[in-house]
């Protein structure tokens, strides 16, 4: 099924896709570590969010996470991109009942440096060949992530669409990795898997 | 973003060491091993330094373990030496790489990886480093990547960073001119294959297409001649290595490598047999990809027809230099069938294995290894 990134419809397939897999199970078998990946707001991603559905996705992970946990985004340029579409953090947010093409309209009004820094937080544990947890989470809420993966919308993009894979766009300086390489590089054959079955997923544009 | 990394200078020639006469330093220090150490060559790079002090670290075995990089770079520590030079195979210059790093900052050698940033561990290039290779295959002379053993899980692991490329290569044929056959026909090969599969990988450029395209076609005129003895073809061979280094050092080598590392790192054999056996079959694999085009351009452009041709001619001249064509040359069928597993495991771990056009799952990965064993043409 074709979905929106990000979104919790994307993670969900990720889920699903990743934790139904025999060959990653198998070569992720001893893989113990999560990824906070910290997707940054930028020209194409201003581009993008104007169109209803692919809002509507970004939305869906800030709705995900608690209102008491959304406080961590007070003072942020993510507060100031989501009250520029007339959202506060701690409003209870209703994805039907959003007038999204009023909100898609305010996307075009926006200027990248006025919410330049806005972040989508997405945490993914790995743990003995299983994705056990997929979800988007608020600055802070995890505060040792095994690896920190950061870097544009666009990049990002490259890479769930299969355009490019990671470790291609952390050479090219596009990504920034960080935490434990020393492992990684010893259990190469669960991040390739990995990203394999993640570009795999057809994304709806 | 792209970047081209290359030592700054490159000298070569039959008297390329003379090089060394203009080189000062206040402290150096010369890594090699004890065969090359009785060669004389060491002596010779030596006397020509001018240098108020100078330690030589001759304990690199072939294939090296990370203990050994620390044992250097232990050394190096002590001496804080400002220059550095490498006298040897790729093994040497693989532990004089580590060594000037780890001399300077506290980090586990694997933790070298192309997404580290040595600056924030301190490291500030103390010494210069210079690499004589006194074999023509590794290409370690120009590329920002090492290869050690991690003795306690018999594995190959692959640090690199691109402040771990040497900062000068010396070519001096003379340091080639009385190589074992054996020698000749391994690091021959593994010199071929940086070639080829620096051509066919996805991060392949104009850059390394330009110098993998040239180092094949010098490679195919001149190993058989080079190991027949004739000492032009082995001073071309010598350049060969360096430029196909440059070549897959700035595109990276694939599938043959992890295939490769991981034979290699179980059965401890040296490192150019280890590729070779495995190259033609991975160019089989290959067929049925996006990269069967470009071998196609790669064999025209050497003078053949098409893919298949060069597959072949590689056959035929691995058998012309001694290069076993598969692994049951090696060895048992026991010991094949007792760690087929263990090699399937560290291959798809392999980080070279990202690199390929076509990457194999688990099953088909055991397939290429089964095949290659008894010699049969991949057909998958």
């Amino acid at each position: 099924m074709a979905v929106v990134f990000p979104s919790t419809d994307w993670l969900n397939e990720l889920l699903k896709v990743v934790n139904s897999d025999a060959t990653y199970r198998k070569v992720a078998a001893n893989w113990e570590g999560d990824f906070l990946c910290i997707v940054e707001m930028d020209q194409e991603a201003l581009k993008d969010f104007q169109k209803p559905k692919v809002l509507r996705g970004l939305l869906s992970l800030f709705a995900a996470i608690p209102k008491e946990k959304r406080v961590a985004f007070k003072g942020t340029p993510t507060e100031r991109f989501v009250q520029k579409l007339g959202i506060t953090l701690d409003q209870d947010i209703d994805l039907l009942k959003l007038n999204y093409e009023e909100m898609t309209r305010k996307v075009a009004e926006i200027k990248l440096d006025e919410i330049r820094g806005a972040s989508t937080y997405i945490w993914l544990d790995f743990w003995h060949g299983e994705l056990r947890n997929a979800k988007p989470v608020a600055p802070g809420e995890i505060p040792s992530p095994r690896f920190t993966l950061t870097g544009p919308y666009a990049a990002f993009k490259e890479i769930v669409t299969g355009k490019v894979d990671t470790t291609t766009q952390i050479v090219r300086g596009k990504l920034k990795l960080r935490g434990d390489l020393g492992y990684m590089m010893r259990n190469a054959a669960a991040v390739t898997r990995f990203g394999q079955l993640m570009s795999s997923i057809p994304i709806e544009t | 973003m792209w970047t081209f990394v290359s030592p700054r200078v490159i000298v070569f020639g039959d008297d390329a060491l003379t090089f060394l006469e203009g080189e000062k330093a206040g402290k150096a220090l010369i890594v090699t091993d004890n065969t090359i150490a009785k060669l004389g060559f060491v002596d010779a790079v030596k006397s020509s330094i001018k240098a108020e002090r100078v330690e030589i670290f001759s304990e690199v075995e072939p294939e090296p373990s990370i203990d050994t990089a620390l044992k250097c770079a232990k050394v190096a520590r002590e001496l804080q030496p400002d220059l550095i030079v490498a006298v040897g195979g790729g093994s040497v210059m693989d532990v004089a790489k580590a060594a000037r790093v780890l001399m300077e900052v506290d980090i586990d050698p694997i933790a070298i990886t192309p997404f580290t940033d040595l600056s924030e561990y301190g490291y500030k290039k103390k010494a210069r480093l210079i690499a004589i290779p006194t074999t023509s295959g590794t290409g370690a002379d120009a590329t920002w990547a090492i290869v050690l053993t991690d003795k306690k899980e018999s594995r190959k692991l692959t640090p690199a960073n691109k402040e771990l490329i040497p900062d000068v290569t010396v070519l001096d044929y003379r340091l080639v001119a009385n190589l074992p056959k054996k020698l000749v026909s391994g690091t021959g090969f593994d010199a071929l294959t940086h070639a080829i599969e620096g051509y066919v990988s996805i991060w392949r450029n104009e850059f390394s297409d330009a110098l993998c395209e040239k180092a094949v076609e010098i490679i195919l005129e001149n190993l058989e001649k080079s190991y027949n003895g004739d000492a032009e073809a082995r001073a071309k061979m010598h350049i060969a290595a360096t430029m196909a280094g440059l070549g897959f050092g700035n595109s990276q080598v694939g599938l043959v490598h992890s295939l490769g590392h991981s034979f290699g790192g179980v059965f401890k054999l040296h490192h150019g047999l280890c590729v070779a056996v495995f190259l033609p079959y991975v160019m089989q694999f290959y067929l049925k990809s996006d990269a069967k085009m470009r071998m196609d351009s790669l064999a025209r452009k050497v003078g053949l027809t098409d893919a298949e041709a060069l597959i072949e001619k590689i056959m035929a001249l691995m058998k012309s230099v001694e290069i076993p064509t598969r692994l049951s040359e090696i060895i048992t069928k026991k010991d094949f069938d007792e760690n087929v597993e263990r090699l399937v495991t560290n291959t798809m771990n392999d980080p070279s294995l990202g690199m390929s056009p076509r990457i194999p799952d688990v099953e088909q990965t055991k397939m290429i290894y089964e095949y290659a064993f008894e010699g049969k043409r991949i057909d998958f």
